[in-house]
Parts: structure tokens; C-alpha cells; sequence
């Protein structure tokens, strides 16, 4: 299946003919599409094949995340998910993703690398959360792969603040990603005191980064359902 | 050609030890999958919901799917059937078909060579008369004899018993028989549509007018229709010998064991296969333990054989041999120390698509291939995929499949009562956080009746600052598995929003209107407070 295009050349491309021929599209592949909110954020609305993404801390980053791979998931593509003890799959089945397209690797331990260089290899779509610091020379070595495989690379960048308040997180990536998409405001509604339930939450997103060509922009990411005029009954008339 | 075929119809009844007589149905997913015979004569079909079955055979025994135990019991037939006819192709426990006009030839006739099969069933079944329920499986035998391994499995399926379907009269005799016996359910409703109940309404069919129209699988089964053997028409002998064999030290004692080793063989042998451009039809799997004992059998693949149907069919042949039953049969003395397959038979891999309904996408084989890759890396379970089922807490209603398993069979979820309400925590944490949880007059208790103390104001995490709480709502009461002393839970269920923590030495007053704020979902058991989930 090894197809005559750019991707068997690269080796022999020097680097700033790699960026120039990964910016035009050579192999045809279009980019994988998203979600209507999140495509507004990124230029032409879609993930472009062998690009790196970096979903920023705060809260709210787990389901930005989630919404970010469910289009494509649902679109036919696969998704692998590294280095989550915790994600809840019931909660990515509600924004979206096709579970059966969903892989997760939870605890890959000293092999994050191999595995993560395994699956960019055949994964469309991977998922790292980083446990440990990631070396310059390594994190290079993955995103040749990923821009050789024309896989994504989606890195998360958890909170870890664990020490002293009001100091930056730990960078576990020493890279700059294509585009960052941080959650910056959350709120939730439906929840009173004492009564009501979680029905929707509303998201803020900025997009900052190198490949967005413009100012950062945002959008609002809506999660659940609207609060019924039962619920909210603290809105006395 | 001709071929025979030996079928034992309602295999996973008999196999599972209930007697024709009974009234017993296979149910896997809520629908019946297979019945005996007593159950087919009440109204039992294949598809029904169990509640249906049971209103039409109200004794019906209900049995739940265990090609184990299935491939287990067919093991010593098979070793008998291959002293009679060495080249016995197994198709799945419950059927194996022969290329019949060699050992035709050897016994001197088609009858004779039926004969002779009858014959040596009929010693196994006395060999093993004390154990009643084997004696009548193997009288439940049907042999049929056709053009087509396909013609014959239906002779012997619904001809008389020993069934011979003359020379050049294949498709004839599959003339009558409903559509749905190609078991293509999309192919036989379009079909049905059409006006096309039989197959030889189907065979009259023009085969390009199937092919373009239905695509590669519904073309096979036009040439299974017209009663052709389609798959000899592609074979050809493999040039190079396609085999792949391992070595497994410390030899494997179990079945789980060997089958995790074939998985990594299997994807190496597809994709030697794949680089050649074929696809394998009939494979041999041997293996051999360190005593030297041996175990070689063939088996079919309708249509070819992928990574995971050839990793089950090992797992079929070797819980037929490491956990035999029967003292009759031969069982290994040491665990299997050697693995090989073998590609006997192959087809170029575009004659042969996987199929056209629910096929495998290119994206989607080369995923299978990356995730069979890590998870021979890391080791069985360490790469999941995630099913939804039945639950009240967000951690019951997933459950984490081993890649490469078999999903265990999930009744669809119905209605829980008493679940935490959608949409779900993203974050289950592994491990609870233990929290503490004050109100105005300090820690907030809930009581065996479901009374909280007072409302709750703010909460701390282990080593953090308090947070003030914006809204909550509980106590959402859980007494799961009072009957059961051992996972007997009372526990109540709360919902928090906090706003970010409060630094200690900035005491700025709290805007509530902006910055972020956490939702949690709390347990509290014995005025003992913890985060379970995460709404992040």
C-alpha cells in the first residue's frame, strides 16, 4: 500500500522544504474534520494530518479534549488515548467519540515512548498525556513520526500544581505545538444549593499558537444539556 | 470436486451436555443465537428475544455462548474423524468439511466412504457410552456429500441423513432452500425486496449484474448459490512457504497463554501475506509440546482469515487438547512449547475482499495492526477498549474489554434507577480523594435517614486550601448489594460546585461572577467525605 507520494521522499527533503510540503497538502489527504465549535477556532476547520496539538490545564480539559476527538472518531478515524487512569468513557461516548474506535492505553509506565511511536505509526489520531518530562531529542524523534505517518500528535498538559500557588505548571513538553487550545472559563448550570442537578456546562476556549495565522480567538463549548424550567427553580417570578 | 461435509447441527446445545428431547436455546445478547431441536418443534427461532422464546417454550433452558467448552467437546470427534480421512478441514466446532474424491477412490465409493465414517463415530460413541449424553451427540452426525463444501454442508444439514447430492445436480438441489441460508442478513432483506426468496431465484441472477450491484461478498454467495466452491477457482500453491512459527519458553501450561502468543504470529503472518498481496483461505495450525507430543489440524475460513479469527481458531484447537476432559483422548503431558501456522491455501487478497457489509477499512486494519503491536509490547492488559453497561455509579456503568478479547456479551442498558444523572463525569479517579466538607456550624453529616446537618460552604482537598462551594445538591441515597455482606455499600451521593481554591495569604474577596469553578461528584459514608468523579 505504500503509495509514490511526499512521505517515502522525506528523509531526503531538508527540513525547510518538509514544513513547505506539509503546508501544501501533497498527499491530498484532507485534514481530519471537527467539531462545528472547535472548527471555527483552527484555520480551514480541520486537523491537518502530522500537525501537533496541545489542549492546555484548567478545568474543563478533559471534555474539551473529548469533543476535540469525537468528530473524527465518529468519522471512521481511531483514536488512541495514553496515559489516562482516569478518563471516563461513558463520558466521551456522550460528546461523541465511537468508543469502538477508541483505544486506551492507561498506564504505559517506562515504554510511553515505544508505545506512543507505535501508535503514531498506525493511530490517526494520539493521545499523550505525559507522566514525566519528555526529552528534547525524544520529543523531536515523535513528531518526525507523526509528520512522516501524517498521524496527529494531542498533548495534554494536566495541572500538576501541587506546590507553592500562582506558579506556571511544569512544562512536560519541551516543544512548541502547532496551535494550543486552553480551557479558560467553565461554569456549570442547573446545580442550585440544594437542589437541581449538573445539566450543562459552558466552556470557554482560547486558541493561541504559531499555525493559527492571526490573533488567538475563542469560542464557547456547551457540554450536557440545557437546564429544564424544572430544574432552575430558583428563578422565582 | 466433490466434497463431504460432517455436521452436527445444534453443536453448542450438544456440546453444552442437554439431550435433543430438552428444549434449550443458546442466548447470547438477549437473542437466541441456536435451539435444539425440541425447541425449534415449540416455536423457537433464531433472532427471537428471550422473552419471546420463552413464551413459546415455557420449560425452555437458557444457556449462555462458550465456544470453550464448544471446541473443548468437539476435539476427540475430530481426532477420530482424521484416522479415517487425514485431510479434514474444520470450519468452526460443529462442522468440518473434506475434499472427498481422493478418500472416495481409497474406500471405494462415496457410500462406502460414508460408511466408514459412521463406522468409526459409532466406536467413540461406545467407547464412551458411560458417559451418556457423548453417545447421543454423535449419533446427532449428519453427512452429506456435494459439489460444493457449501452444497454439502446443507445435504448433510437438510437431506437425509448420509445425503448424496449426484454429480453436476449441486445447485438443483440448492434450489429450494430460502435465501437465508447464505446468512448475509442485509443481502437477504435487499433480496427479499427484490422478490428473490430462493437460491435458485438468486442463481439465475447474471453474475456481473450481482457483482456490480451487491459487491464482492454477495457475489460469492451467488457462486455458492449456483453451487460452485468459489474459493478453489483463486487458489493457487504458495511459491514461497508461508509459515510462521515460535518458540514459547517457559513453555505455556494454559490456553490463554499460547493464544497471546499467537496473536503476535498471526500478525506477523498477515502481514508477510499482506506484503505478498494474498489473503489465506485454509491455514494449518501445529503445535507441539516438549515431550514432542503434536497436535496438527486444518482449518477453513469462509472468506479468508484474518489476525483474530486465526488467534480464536488456536484457541479452539488448543482448549480441544490442554483441557481435555476425555481420558480417552491423548492429553499433553507438558505445556506447548512451539506455535506454527501456516498459510495451506491462499487467494490474491483482491479476489477475496473481507466482505462488503461491516468491512474492515483500510484505516481500520492498519489500527488493528499498531494496537495488536503494543499490546504484545506491554503485555494482555494493558491496551482496553470500553463498553458501556448497566450501573447507579459512573465506574459500574464502563467496563474495560482487553484488546484482542472477545467482548463479553453486555445486555443492552436498560433504565437504572438511582444512577448518578447525565451527563457523566470525564474523570473517575482510580483512587477516591478523601475531602472534608464544612458547613456554617463546621462538618457537614449526613444521617442513616438522609438528613444533612447543615448546608455544605466550603471544602478542602489533602493538602490544599478551602474552596467555597457555589451550589450543591444531595444527599442521593445508594444501599446497592444489601443482600451481600462482602459488597454491601450504603453510601450517599452529592453534587459540588466549588470556586478555585482560596490562597491562605490573599484573602481577596471571592467574584463569583468570573474564574473558574470545579464540579465534583462526593460520596460521603460514615461522615466520611470523598471525590469519586470529576466533572472536568
Amino acid at each position: 500500500m505504500a503509495l509514490p507520494n511526499a512521505l517515502a521522499l522525506s528523509p531526503a527533503l531538508s527540513s525547510t522544504q518538509h514544513v513547505a510540503a506539509s503546508l501544501l497538502h501533497v498527499d491530498g489527504r484532507p485534514g481530519l474534520q471537527l467539531a462545528p465549535e472547535l472548527a471555527a477556532l483552527i484555520p480551514g476547520g480541520c486537523l491537518r494530518p502530522g500537525s501537533t496539538l496541545e489542549v492546555g490545564p484548567g478545568s474543563g480539559q478533559t471534555s474539551l479534549l473529548l469533543r476535540l476527538i469525537a468528530e473524527p472518531t465518529a468519522r471512521g478515524s481511531w483514536a488512541a488515548v495514553i496515559g489516562f487512569d482516569d478518563l471516563n468513557p461513558h463520558a466521551a461516548r456522550e460528546a461523541g467519540v465511537a468508543l469502538e474506535r477508541l483505544a486506551l492505553v492507561a498506564n504505559p509506565g517506562g515504554t510511553w515512548l515505544e508505545v506512543a511511536a507505535a501508535l503514531l505509526d498506525t493511530v490517526e489520531l494520539v493521545v499523550l498525556n505525559l507522566q514525566q518530562e519528555c526529552r528534547p531529542a525524544d520529543s523531536r524523534r515523535l513528531l518526525a513520526r507523526a509528520r512522516q505517518r501524517r498521524s496527529i500528535l494531542i498533548l495534554v498538559q494536566r495541572d500538576t500544581r501541587r506546590g507553592p500557588p500562582n506558579r506556571p505548571p511544569r512544562r512536560m513538553w519541551p516543544e512548541q505545538p502547532d496551535i494550543t487550545l486552553t480551557p479558560s472559563q467553565y461554569t456549570w448550570h442547573g446545580l442550585e444549593q440544594g437542589h437541581g442537578r449538573l445539566c450543562e456546562a459552558v466552556i470557554t476556549v482560547n486558541a493561541t499558537g504559531r499555525r493559527l495565522n492571526g490573533p488567538a480567538r475563542s469560542c464557547r463549548l456547551r457540554v450536557g444539556e440545557r437546564p429544564t424550567p424544572h430544574w432552575s427553580a430558583g428563578g422565582d417570578p | 470436486m466433490r466434497f463431504l461435509a460432517v455436521s452436527f447441527p445444534h453443536w453448542p446445545i450438544t456440546a453444552a451436555g442437554c439431550s435433543p428431547s430438552v428444549s434449550a436455546a443458546v442466548i447470547e445478547s438477549g437473542r437466541v443465537q441456536h435451539y435444539s431441536p425440541a425447541a425449534y418443534r415449540d416455536g423457537v427461532r433464531t433472532g427471537q428475544r428471550r422473552r419471546e422464546a420463552k413464551g413459546h417454550s415455557p420449560e425452555l433452558i437458557t444457556l449462555a455462548p462458550n465456544p470453550h467448552l464448544d471446541a473443548q467437546q468437539f476435539e476427540p470427534i475430530v481426532a477420530t474423524l482424521i484416522q479415517v480421512v487425514p485431510r479434514l478441514e474444520l470450519t468452526k466446532p460443529g462442522l468440518c468439511t473434506l475434499a472427498a474424491t481422493g478418500p472416495a477412490r481409497y474406500y471405494g465409493g462415496e457410500v462406502e466412504l460414508i460408511d466408514e465414517l459412521r463406522c468409526a463415530l459409532e466406536e467413540l460413541g461406545a467407547q464412551s457410552l458411560d458417559t451418556k449424553h457423548e453417545a447421543r451427540e454423535i449419533s446427532g452426525a449428519r453427512i452429506g456429500i456435494a459439489d460444493s463444501r457449501f452444497g454439502a454442508q446443507l445435504a448433510a444439514e437438510h437431506g437425509t441423513d448420509g445425503y448424496l447430492v449426484a454429480p453436476g445436480r449441486t445447485r438443483e438441489f440448492l434450489a429450494d432452500l430460502p435465501i437465508s441460508t447464505l446468512e448475509l442478513d442485509e443481502l437477504s432483506t435487499i433480496a427479499h425486496r427484490l422478490g428473490i426468496e430462493t437460491l435458485g431465484q438468486f442463481a439465475q441472477l447474471p453474475t456481473r449484474s450481482v457483482l456490480t450491484r451487491f459487491g464482492s461478498a454477495a457475489a460469492t454467495a451467488h457462486a455458492l448459490a449456483r453451487g460452485l466452491d468459489p474459493t478453489p477457482l483463486a487458489i493457487h500453491q504458495p511459491a514461497v512457504e508461508l509459515a510462521v512459527s515460535s518458540e514459547l519458553d517457559p513453555p505455556a501450561q494454559r490456553v490463554d497463554i499460547a493464544s497471546f502468543a499467537a496473536k503476535r504470529l498471526s500478525a506477523e503472518l498477515i502481514e508477510i501475506l499482506d506484503r505478498h498481496g494474498l489473503a489465506c483461505t485454509q491455514l494449518r495450525i501445529e503445535a507441539a509440546t516438549e515431550h514432542g507430543e503434536e497436535l496438527c489440524r486444518i482449518w477453513r475460513a469462509s472468506p479468508v482469515f484474518d489476525a483474530e479469527t486465526i488467534v480464536e481458531r488456536v484457541r479452539w484447537q488448543l482448549s480441544g487438547w490442554l483441557d481435555s476432559t476425555d481420558p480417552a483422548l491423548a492429553k499433553p503431558t507438558a505445556g506447548v512449547s512451539l506455535l506454527r501456522l501456516i498459510a495451506d491455501e491462499v487467494a490474491g487478497a483482491n479476489d477475496l475482499q473481507i466482505s462488503l457489509w461491516g468491512e474492515l477499512s483500510q484505516a481500520d486494519r492498519r489500527a488493528v495492526r499498531g494496537l495488536d503491536r503494543v499490546s504484545g509490547l506491554l503485555g494482555p492488559a494493558a491496551v482496553f477498549t470500553a463498553l458501556i453497561s448497566g450501573g447507579r455509579s459512573p465506574a459500574d456503568r464502563v467496563q474495560l474489554v482487553p484488546w484482542g478479547q472477545p467482548p463479553p456479551s453486555i445486555e443492552p442498558p436498560m433504565p437504572w434507577p438511582g444512577h448518578v444523572p447525565e451527563p457523566m463525569p470525564s474523570v473517575i479517579h482510580p483512587d477516591p480523594i478523601p475531602i472534608e466538607v464544612h458547613g456554617v456550624q463546621g462538618p457537614v453529616r449526613v444521617t442513616s435517614r438522609g438528613e444533612i446537618s447543615g448546608s455544605p460552604t466550603q471544602l478542602r482537598q489533602p493538602g490544599g486550601n478551602w474552596a467555597p462551594v457555589i451550589a450543591w445538591a444531595g444527599p442521593w441515597l445508594v444501599d446497592e448489594h444489601w443482600w451481600e455482606p462482602d459488597t454491601a455499600q450504603r453510601v450517599a451521593r452529592f453534587q459540588l460546585t466549588t470556586k478555585a481554591e482560596v490562597a491562605e495569604q490573599s484573602r481577596a474577596p471571592v467574584d463569583v461572577a468570573a474564574g473558574a469553578s470545579h464540579a465534583y461528584l462526593c460520596c460521603v459514608q460514615q461522615n466520611s467525605w470523598w471525590i469519586e468523579a470529576t466533572y472536568d
